[in-house]
């Protein structure tokens, strides 16, 4: 269906359970947007706002308390949709001990990649995240930033349709920063469509087409960035979309800071 | 299709290289090579003895730490997994629960078989000598199996006017736990023939040997003694086709008080016979006590068989598949629970077969002696756990035999088909279900 939007989430919900099987917390309280095919979607707001809590329903490794939600056409988790997906999740989560090439080959085996397909795309990523130098290091002796390369370059090793990062940045010095920004225009610039969750400003105002933002498993807006913040193409866009972003979350002022760090020694 | 195999082997190759990485199993190899070097030690001496003990209590130990040490290793593996989140970007990518655990349980069984062949490979090579060239067959008469005798006793109950089918059901179960250790007693005068059928022409070259213990030296202050003539049942003709006269071999066995024994048979008159009959006969005066013998259990015929290393290699294709049904049970209960409370099942599962195989080895314990007649909850409650019990008991020792540290000490040839057995039952048959049982829960287990 080419037609069909890439994801579909309708008034989702998700209570979290605790040991005894009450409700804990409901993290998310009826949530509904669309992600279209070829978009770049972000998913804003603040800590504990639903952000991840969307992205594991729809990865499948949450099942969700109520509503509906599909993925390139299947329900969340099918193998046929968890084939066309490419995932960063918000820590980077790799083996230790082995190196970004033995990693890029792993997983490029969970798909069951033929061994030279696996091979040649993972030089052409790790290239892609400049570590083609430190491709036979052990990831355990990586940076956080370095470590965080090699799990952007893994959620693209089955050359996906849908590529979902949780805080893609995080981790990332501005250079990195940076050049996740381009890689994620340049997938769009591929028909990619690209879902990124993040509560970094900077990360969405330069690439993302559309945005949605959560504040406590609400959705407060949702649409392309251009409808929300008129002046987007402006100059002073950064500190638009922060007013746009702090008036959806409605956080009003900064608490004041405690009295006695300002009190002399 | 080749996707999944290209899967399986990835996820196999890493979790090999986890494990061969890991503290545990560095520690499993150290604690096997410690308890070769202690027992090796402790089992000095060139005797035949020194070759049973070390063999035994050696290949006992490295069992034993081996079995722990898979479990553990792989309740580890999986929680480990989900507890490093690794489980989860596993599971977002296209590889279903079952491949994941497969490929995990490969791994696993792959660094459990280095060490397993290493160890056993180690026993051999520093056993005392002299090492035995060959190992025997076992060969135990042929009689009724015990259900034939078992629905045998129900008949004649059923003819003795008992129609209760409780009861009935009752005599069956009593006979059934209770025939295989059933005693023949001889008196003096007396005779018992057994017949024995050999699985191939017995070689008139190598000796052959019976072995016998009888369960009467508590009862006699007094030596009792038996006689025991073997001969060919087959045809009466030997190898080279010369009629055989008479082709008895008497043993006398004088001192029948030593637990077992094992009496070295000349064959040079039985060669090439297939079929053999055994006769005891008491070998006292009239007036001495019975000789009394559990022919199911301690009456055999020994027949000289493979090399003693094929035994060991046969050995090695019993004890792996044992290891790899505990790795595919650590992986199970890994992946329903935290590290701690798999652990946690794992030794209650432990304790679960241990106390099952004692109360079934010994058919008085789950007998119920009662004054008063039980009521119907005490019943159904005793039923059940006598069901539960019998059934631990049959999963265990399907799983657990035949034991291969006994058999190699004791020089018994493990039989091809035993291997293919365990190959079948612990290498297949319940690590499979195992595995997909888990993977059923993992799929549908969230992974916040």
């Amino acid at each position: 269906m080419p037609n069909e939007p890439a994801i579909l989430v309708e008034d989702l919900r998700k209570t979290y359970l605790d040991f005894w099987r009450r409700p804990a917390h409901e993290a998310l309280k009826g949530v509904t947007f669309s992600v279209e095919r070829g978009d770049v979607f972000a998913l804003l707001g603040p800590n504990g706002s639903g952000k991840s809590t969307t992205i594991k329903v729809l990865l499948g490794l949450i099942s969700p308390t109520g509503g509906k939600a599909s993925v390139l056409g299947e329900r969340p988790g099918a193998t046929a949709a968890r084939r066309r997906i490419g995932f960063l999740p918000e820590l980077t989560t790799l083996h230790h001990f082995l190196t970004p090439r033995e990693t890029l080959r792993y997983y490029a085996g969970l798909f069951g990649l033929d061994a030279a397909i696996a091979r040649t795309r993972s030089a052409q990523l790790l290239e892609m995240v400049g570590l083609s130098e430190a491709a036979d290091r052990q990831i355990g002796q990586f940076s956080k930033g370095m470590a965080r390369r090699v799990g952007i370059a893994q959620a693209l090793i089955n050359n996906p349709d849908l590529v979902i990062l949780d805080e893609p940045t995080s981790g990332l010095d501005p250079i990195g920063a940076s050049a996740v920004k381009k890689w994620i225009g340049q997938l769009a610039a591929a028909g990619k469509t690209v879902l990124l969750s993040s509560h970094i400003l900077a990360d969405v105002e330069d690439s993302a087409t559309r945005i949605a933002i959560l504040r406590d498993g609400v959705l407060r807006a949702s649409g392309a960035l251009r409808d929300l913040i008129p002046d987007a193409a402006s100059p002073h866009r950064a500190t638009s979309l922060e007013s746009f972003f702090l008036d959806a979350v409605e956080v009003e002022g900064t608490p004041p800071i405690a009295p006695f760090l300002l009190e002399g020694a | 299709m080749a996707q999944t195999p290209r899967r399986i082997a990835a996820i196999a190759i890493l979790a090999f290289r986890e494990t061969v990485r890991s503290r545990l199993v560095a520690s499993t190899a150290l604690a096997v090579a410690g308890a070769i070097a202690v027992v090796r030690r402790a089992t000095g001496g060139t005797d035949g003895a020194a070759f049973h003990n070390f063999t035994f209590y050696s290949l006992a130990a490295v069992e034993a730490i081996l079995c722990v040490a898979a479990l553990v290793a792989a309740a580890a593996a999986i929680s480990g997994e989900t507890r490093a989140k690794t489980l989860q970007l596993a599971r977002v990518k296209p590889v279903p629960m079952f491949q994941l655990l497969m490929g995990h349980w490969i791994g696993l069984c792959a660094s459990l078989a280095l060490i397993l062949a290493a160890a056993m490979a180690a026993v051999r090579l520093v056993a005392p000598q002299p090492v035995p060239e060959r190992c025997s067959a076992r060969i135990r008469p042929v009689l009724p199996s015990v259900r034939e005798v078992a629905e045998e006793t129900v008949a004649m109950a059923i003819r003795g006017g008992e129609t209760n089918q409780t009861e009935l059901s009752a005599i069956r179960r009593d006979a059934l736990a209770k025939l295989p250790f059933a005693t023949v007693a001889f008196s003096p005068g007396e005779a018992l023939n057994f017949r024995f059928t050999l699985p191939k022409p017995l070689d008139a070259s190598r000796p052959m040997m019976l072995e016998v213990a009888f369960a009467s030296d508590s009862y006699s202050s007094k030596p009792l003694s038996v006689v025991c003539a073997i001969r060919r049942a087959d045809a009466s003709r030997s190898n080279t086709g010369a009629e055989v006269a008479n082709s008895d071999v008497e043993v006398a066995i004088t001192n029948i008080t030593a637990r077992q024994l094992v009496i070295p048979v000349d064959t040079a008159r039985l060669g090439g016979a297939t079929e053999l009959a055994l006769t005891m006969r008491h070998g006292g005066a009239e007036g001495q006590m019975p000789v009394m013998l559990q022919p199911r259990q301690s009456l055999a015929i020994l027949v000289p068989e493979h090399a003693t290393s094929v035994n060991f290699i046969r050995a090695f294709l019993v004890l792996m598949p044992l290891l790899a049904m505990l790795a595919a049970l650590g992986l199970a209960l890994g992946s329903l629970f935290s590290l701690p409370v798999a652990s946690f099942c794992a030794v209650g599962l432990a304790l679960s077969v241990l106390s099952a195989g004692y109360s079934v080895s010994d058919p008085d314990i789950l007998e119920f002696e009662d004054a008063m007649p039980p009521t119907a909850l005490q019943r159904v409650t005793r039923e059940m756990s006598v069901i539960v019990v019998r059934s631990i008991d049959f999963v265990a020792r399907t799983a657990t035999e035949p034991e291969p540290a006994t058999m190699l000490a004791d020089g018994i040839a493990v039989e091809g088909a035993e291997a293919v057995r365990s190959l079948a039952w612990n290498g297949l048959a319940l690590p499979l279900t195992m595995l997909a049982v888990a993977a059923f829960v993992l799929e549908r287990k969230e992974l916040p």
